[in-house]
């Protein structure tokens, strides 16, 4: 006896279901309500201590719920240094990102120097200095300008060492000259006489003036101005704000997932604002953002306020540009400005209100203060157009449940048979999504998928029964009867396909990512409450409907798969069987050959529009200025991190007696006692600790900056050559630069000096240790022996002392100086370039320099004084795509072998188990392998729609082998169970497929690429399933010999 | 802006009694302390401004300090670093005070020094000395906003809060709890009249008793709440003048921290001792003030 033949036991499933069918019915629903209500809840709560925080509706007080997680950084893999090293950054150095704000001046001959062209610069980087979130600001007109020079400070004019912006005070008070010079500064003279004349240029610096002293400023050549003078960026440092301890505690209480999901929601949020405000300060340059007179009400009444920080209070939260609305009085919200924006055919519209945009008067013509076009760049801009264009896609779902309606009632043409299949979808994504939210989960740009792929699961499981339905209720008079057997006939294959589908889903567990984990046991566990709900719902729902079997004979549906057409379907493919079945096998080698060629890729660039602004800025930006994404090189110091390399200041204090004391000894006994030979051992011992301890102090070695500025040049020389995937990298900028520019300077600007110190730079006697009496503090003074590391240390602290907060070292050098960072920009590529570059950095450090390249973590070679590891979101982003494509061949091959393993014990049956893979597998890999026979690159999450597809395939499988394996024992010849197998199965398969086709049809809408792709594969997929389980499966199933021969014991 | 009592703040300083304030003790400075003005809180302004003037004098007459102190760097991630520093102040009553400051460690920058003359309404005098090219330098920092040695502290926040310098209001009196420690406070709002500022605004709390400047909050440009600096640990020195031991800012945007803590402290030369002749020591000379100084 098989599984499949214990009839008795199915039939009492059956009964004891249908007698229980409403108190089940009614406490699943009533379950599904409770935790839909729960989720809600818990969102609720999340969303109000995160609005608390910040509040995120652009002022005007209503804030959607926080259901879903925008951030980027749940797609960074687990246990990898370069995320490790990401997180570091952010404890170490600074958590933020920088947006670049660039225009281009053609019409001025100073380019970018003009004043028309400085003016603006210098208004943009105060008033965006004004923006909530904003760090600092880095602009032509505001960055360190470090130079030797007059310095009329004081009551005598003296030659001193300056730092400066590169223009105080107002543009309008400088001469021509001035301009000149500064433009000389920048770019060096030779670069500023290719744009104006070697003439202008003398008259500026003199006319015995060497060109080659004057090299400019490479801190901001090609990152704040172009080479050639005419593009100039705003580098604006957005804030990625943290959350204190006590702001968690207030907010989200002892609530562990919302404090983990909370900080980097609110980071986004603040970072949005941020951004919001910026671009409010680029439409009032446009003349497109114009103030409402509500808001010039408030104003006037802000104004007549008594002095005071009321006052001024008010008056910041009215101008706060990060906010288009504000509330008044009556606590009613108040558009500040209408924020206008060009459309098509010249007119422009209000955005300030998304659910009301509205459209500019008839007439408005912006009145621009500036003439420039802004372009924007940035990681910012980037995730947020992620996010905007991926989500405009879910204005596709109601198109799709629609056609899935419309299908429905056209094959069922009744109420049940519409009711049953949507009240399961919208029954098990209300369970999933209520779950998934009580367990304090947010949804995210992957999870969003999973209504989707619920929606074919749920849609497959009611169909079944509702069609065996529609079929018996010709047959079966009795009520109670019909709907007992449609549960007969469905128990086991909709059990057995709920149990492979969740399988496939649950494999997506084993992937290195979270969004895909978290897909994998959402869609897993609908899958569960599909089967619920297909078992006690539909049953329930069904046996509501008034029978007569004589009044329904000829209504109910479209039998496709008559007894006789499937007989005929059978005979001409069994008929055909040997070719069929060769052919299928070249198929699956041509296939097998196109997946090795496969070619998994993100490239940004490929999967929006061609008109999507933000992309086309980018590329604009990068054009003219290099990369707009993040690239962060960072060094540490080999045993910086080892608990017994560290010199306390103790230590050092100690030391340092001792060194006195032993120096001291000689020259004035009387003040100096000599040292014991106990402490000549803490000495030798406490120098022998110093020596480690400065070897992991990298910033100020000689020999790793020496390395460095060699790595550096060779970095850039392949960034220079185009067919090199290094060229995706532009822009290098570290603690170097100021170091060669300081040293530079300290020589009264001699460009020579642009370089490392080295030792030769310390003067001769300084290079021993002295001893000296402080007459005030009455006390010995001990000053080491001065080498390079003193002098580079030294530079760093007078850079530091004159510098603004913002260019503060400790973004880039840790205090210790153990930490080194080395920031450069990455053009849009391929994940396939990037990586490649990424490798390629670190390849290049480790083997031409293993002064630098050691790996963290792995024991460094002898000469090693640093490791080295590249990251930044670039490069996350690039490994992401990586870790789709190994957690997707991981997923796939252990759900193959488990649904295969279930098949073959369900079936008592290795064979049929085997028979299975070929309808399994086929469809999945075929349509895949089409991408590497035809080198299309194949995004990563388009690939897992797989998983879905899968569900699919196998679900057709099963229905068809239990029909036949039924047929078959029961003593039918192969063919004959083929044909009651395809009559029973054939139209709720056929009809599945053509929903499920058409479902997943609306996804081709798609301008979001990924998803495009997604839409592509799933129907493809779909459809070859039906295909193949009606072709291949009938074909290789027709070779089974009578029962007798085959039945396993 | 006028930075001339830079020094009374510079590593920090103005106010009370420490660990449980200390018993007012003997004024044994020779200089009398001031009396408190009255002023009627129903004119906010008004009285922020009495409060604000009569701290800024209740500080005057010190005459020179010699002081030892330790900074330590925290980062985000609260690892830190420590740098030891002397600083040598002399009080001009006219005009901006003179102060030269010396590194003691770490190692690397021990002997680095600094020359500064303060000018009240214009851009101070800075020498810089760098023991490892041995040179003494001119130099001119960015300006206020600049950062001090790298610390959380900008140039702007070492100076004192001078009266005139900004618009004061009165904002109540609170208690400021501190641990186990409350304090009866007056809380003033201070709006910089001067450009060169990084900041919107500053709530200031001074303690009703000693007129000591407990705690900053500053906002930066774009009115968010950027630093507290928190004053600690005070003594009052010759019974007279408050010093804070522990001056504490915290950066709550990047999480970045500065602890400043002092380790002696000498005010006023002339009340003390010499440790080598057993007389009397005598003030810092003005002339000691120069850059050949710093190069000992």
């Amino acid at each position: 006896m098989t599984p499949l033949g214990n009839t008795d036991r199915e039939t009492r499933f059956a009964e004891l279901t249908y007698r229980w069918r409403w108190p089940l019915t009614l406490a699943l629903l009533a379950f599904v309500a409770l935790v839909f209500a729960s989720g809600v809840s818990r969102v609720g709560t999340f969303t109000a201590g995160l609005t608390g925080l910040h509040d995120p509706s652009n002022g005007s007080g209503n804030a959607p719920p926080m259901m879903f997680d925008p951030s980027m950084d749940i797609w960074f893999g687990e246990s990898d240094p370069a995320v490790e090293t990401y997180y570091e950054i952010e404890d170490r150095f600074v958590a933020e990102d920088f947006v670049m704000v660039t225009f281009q001046e053609t019409e001025d001959p100073l380019g970018v120097f003009g004043r028309g062209s400085l003016e603006t610069i210098s208004r943009l980087t105060e008033r965006f200095l004004t923006v909530g979130g904003v760090r600092h600001v880095r602009s032509l007109t505001s960055n360190p300008w470090i130079r030797w020079g007059a310095i009329a400070d004081g009551d005598a004019t003296e030659d001193g060492l300056i730092i400066s912006d590169l223009v105080v005070g107002d543009v309008g008070a400088l001469s021509d000259d001035d301009l000149v010079e500064r433009m000389i500064a920048v770019l060096g003279a030779e670069r500023s006489a290719q744009r104006i004349g070697e003439d202008r240029v003398r008259q500026v610096l003199g006319p015995g003036a060497k060109f080659d002293d004057h090299i400019g400023e490479p801190r901001l050549l090609g990152t704040i101005v172009s080479e050639n003078g005419d593009t100039t960026a705003i580098q604006v440092q957005v804030l990625r704000p943290r959350l204190s301890e006590a702001q968690l505690e207030a907010s989200f209480g002892d609530d562990e997932r919302a404090r983990q999901a909370g900080p980097t929601l609110h980071s986004v949020m603040v970072q949005r604002s941020s951004v919001r405000g910026l671009e409010h300060f680029l439409r009032v340059e446009k003349g497109l953002s114009i103030t409402t007179p509500e808001f010039t009400t408030l104003v006037a009444e802000a104004d007549a306020l008594p002095d005071g920080p009321e006052k001024r209070a008010r008056r910041l939260e009215l101008f706060d540009p990060t906010r288009s609305m504000i509330r008044d009085d009556d606590a009613a919200a108040v558009r500040k400005w209408f924020e206008y924006s060009p459309v098509g055919g010249g007119g422009f519209v209000d955005r300030t209100d998304p659910m009301d945009v509205v459209d500019a008067p008839a007439g408005f013509a912006p009145q621009a203060i500036s003439p420039y076009e802004f372009k924007l760049g940035g990681v910012p801009f980037f995730e947020r157009n992620f996010e905007e264009v991926g989500l405009g896609d879910a204005k596709y779902v109601p198109i799709m449940f629609l056609v899935l309606l419309l299908g429905l009632a056209i094959v069922f043409r009744s109420f049940a048979g519409i009711a049953a299949p949507l009240g399961v979808v919208f029954g098990s994504i209300m369970a999933m999504i209520g779950l998934t939210f009580t367990n304090g989960n947010l949804l995210n740009n992957l999870t969003m998928m999973s209504p989707n792929m619920l929606t074919a699961v749920g849609i497959a499981d009611a169909i079944h029964l509702v069609a065996a339905w529609v079929y018996l209720r010709r047959e079966i008079d009795d009520k109670r009867e019909l709907i007992i057997e449609v549960i007969r006939r469905n128990a086991l294959p909709v059990s057995l396909t709920s149990l492979t589908t969740a399988i496939g889903f649950y494999s997506l567990t084993v992937s290195g990512l979270e969004p895909v984990q978290m897909l994998g046991s959402m869609a897993g566990l609908g899958t569960i409450f599909a089967f619920l709900l297909s078992m006690t719902f539909v049953p329930a729902l069904l046996s509501l409907v008034p029978h007569h079997k004589r009044a329904t004979a000829k209504s109910g549906g479209v039998e496709l798969f008559t007894k006789e057409r499937s007989a005929r379907l059978v005979r001409a493919i069994v008929a055909y069987r040997k070719p069929i079945l060769a052919a299928a096998g070249v198929v699956f080698l041509v296939s097998a050959y196109g997946l090795s060629q496969i070619e998994i890729d993100s490239d940004f660039r490929r999967m929006f529009p061609d008109d999507n602004k933000t992309m086309s800025d980018f590329h604009w930006i990068e054009e003219r200025m290099g990369g707009v994404g993040d690239l962060e090189i960072v060094f540490t110091g080999i045993g910086a991190d080892d608990e017994d390399v560290a010199f306390t200041t103790k230590d050092s204090e100690q030391l340092e007696a001792l060194r006195m004391r032993e120096l001291g000894a000689g020259r004035y006994p009387e003040d100096f006692d000599p040292l014991a030979p106990g402490d000549v051992e803490t000495l030798t011992q406490l120098a022998d600790r110093e020596s480690r301890w400065n070897a992991s102090r990298i910033g100020v070695s000689t020999e790793f900056l020496t390395a460095l500025d060699a790595f550096e040049a060779r970095l850039r020389e392949e960034m220079s050559d185009p067919a090199n995937p290094m060229s995706a990298v532009s822009d290098l900028l570290s603690p170097l630069d100021i170091l060669r520019k300081i040293h530079q300077v300290q020589h009264e600007n001699a460009a020579a000096f642009y370089r490392v110190p080295v030792e030769g730079d310390v003067p001769a006697d300084v290079r021993p240790a002295r001893l000296s009496y402080d007459e005030f503090i009455e006390e010995w003074s001990y000053t080491p022996p001065q080498t390079s590391a003193q002098l580079m240390a030294q530079y760093y602290l007078q850079y530091e002392n004159g510098a603004r907060p913002g260019e503060n070292l400790s973004t880039q050098l840790s205090a210790s100086r153990t930490h080194f960072r080395m920031q450069g920009r990455v053009r849009q590529a391929s994940s396939a370039i990037h990586r490649a570059a990424f490798e390629r950095i670190e390849e290049i450090a480790r083997t031409e320099f293993p002064v630098l390249g050691a790996s963290l973590g792995q024991p460094a070679a002898d000469e090693a004084v640093a490791a080295v590891t590249v990251s930044g979101k670039s490069v996350l982003f690039a490994r992401t795509t990586h870790l789709f494509a190994t957690g997707f061949v991981k997923s796939m091959l252990l759900a193959l072998g488990l649904i295969t393993l279930v098949i073959g014990l369900i079936f008592r049956s290795l064979r049929l188990a085997l028979v299975s893979l070929i309808p399994n597998v086929l469809p999945i890999i075929v349509p895949i392998s089409f991408f590497g026979l035809f080198d299309v690159a194949l995004d990563g999450p388009a690939i897992l729609v797989s998983s879905v597809a899968l569900g699919v395939c196998v679900d057709d499988t099963v229905h068809l082998f239990t029909k036949f394996v039924r047929a078959h024992q029961s003593g039918a010849t192969a063919e004959a169970a083929l044909a009651a197998a395809v009559h029973r199965v054939g139209g709720a398969l056929s009809l599945t497929t053509v929903l499920l086709v058409i479902g997943f049809g609306t996804l081709l809408l798609s301008d979001f690429a990924p998803n495009f792709q997604m839409g592509a594969l799933a129907t493809v997929m779909i459809a070859l399933a039906w295909f193949a389980d009606f072709v291949l499966t009938t074909a290789t199933l027709s070779y089974w010999k009578p029962v007798a021969a085959t039945h396993n014991p | 802006m006028n930075t001339n009592r830079t020094s009374i703040a510079a590593f920090a300083l103005v106010g009370v009694a420490a660990l449980g304030i200390a018993a007012d003790s003997e004024n044994t400075s020779g200089v009398a302390v001031p009396e408190t003005p009255a002023f009627d809180v129903a004119d906010a302004d008004a009285a922020g401004k009495v409060i604000a003037t009569h701290a800024d004098l209740y500080d005057r007459g010190w005459r020179d300090e010699v002081t030892r102190g330790r900074m330590t760097l925290y980062d985000a991630g609260g690892d830190s670093v420590e740098r030891t520093f002397s600083r040598m102040a002399y009080e001009r009553a006219d005009d901006g005070d003179k102060l030269i400051i010396r590194f003691l460690s770490p190692a690397e920058i021990k002997g680095v020094a600094a020359l500064t003359f303060e000018n009240p309404g214009s851009s101070d005098d800075n020498w810089l000395y760098l023991p490892a090219n041995k040179r003494v330098r001119r130099v001119s920092g960015a300006n206020n906003t600049a950062s001090f040695q790298g610390t959380e502290f900008t140039y702007e926040d070492l100076g004192a809060l001078d009266p005139v310098e900004y618009e004061w209001r009165f904002l109540g009196k609170t208690t400021l709890t501190r641990g186990e420690e409350s304090i009866e406070v007056y809380k003033l709002g201070a709006t910089p009249t001067y450009s060169d500022t990084g900041y919107s605004r500053l709530e200031v709390l001074y303690s009703v008793d000693g007129f000591r400047q407990e705690r900053i909050d500053y906002y930066d440009k774009a009115g968010k709440h950027l630093k507290t600096r928190d004053s600690r640990d005070w003594k009052q020195l010759h019974g007279r003048f408050w010093r804070a031991f522990t001056i504490d800012m915290t950066n709550h945007q990047t999480g970045k921290r500065t602890l400043l803590a002092q380790e002696r402290y000498f005010l006023n030369l002339s009340l003390y001792t010499s440790k080598k002749t057993g007389k009397p020591r005598s003030n810092l000379p003005e002339t000691m003030f120069t850059t050949q100084a710093l190069q000992k």
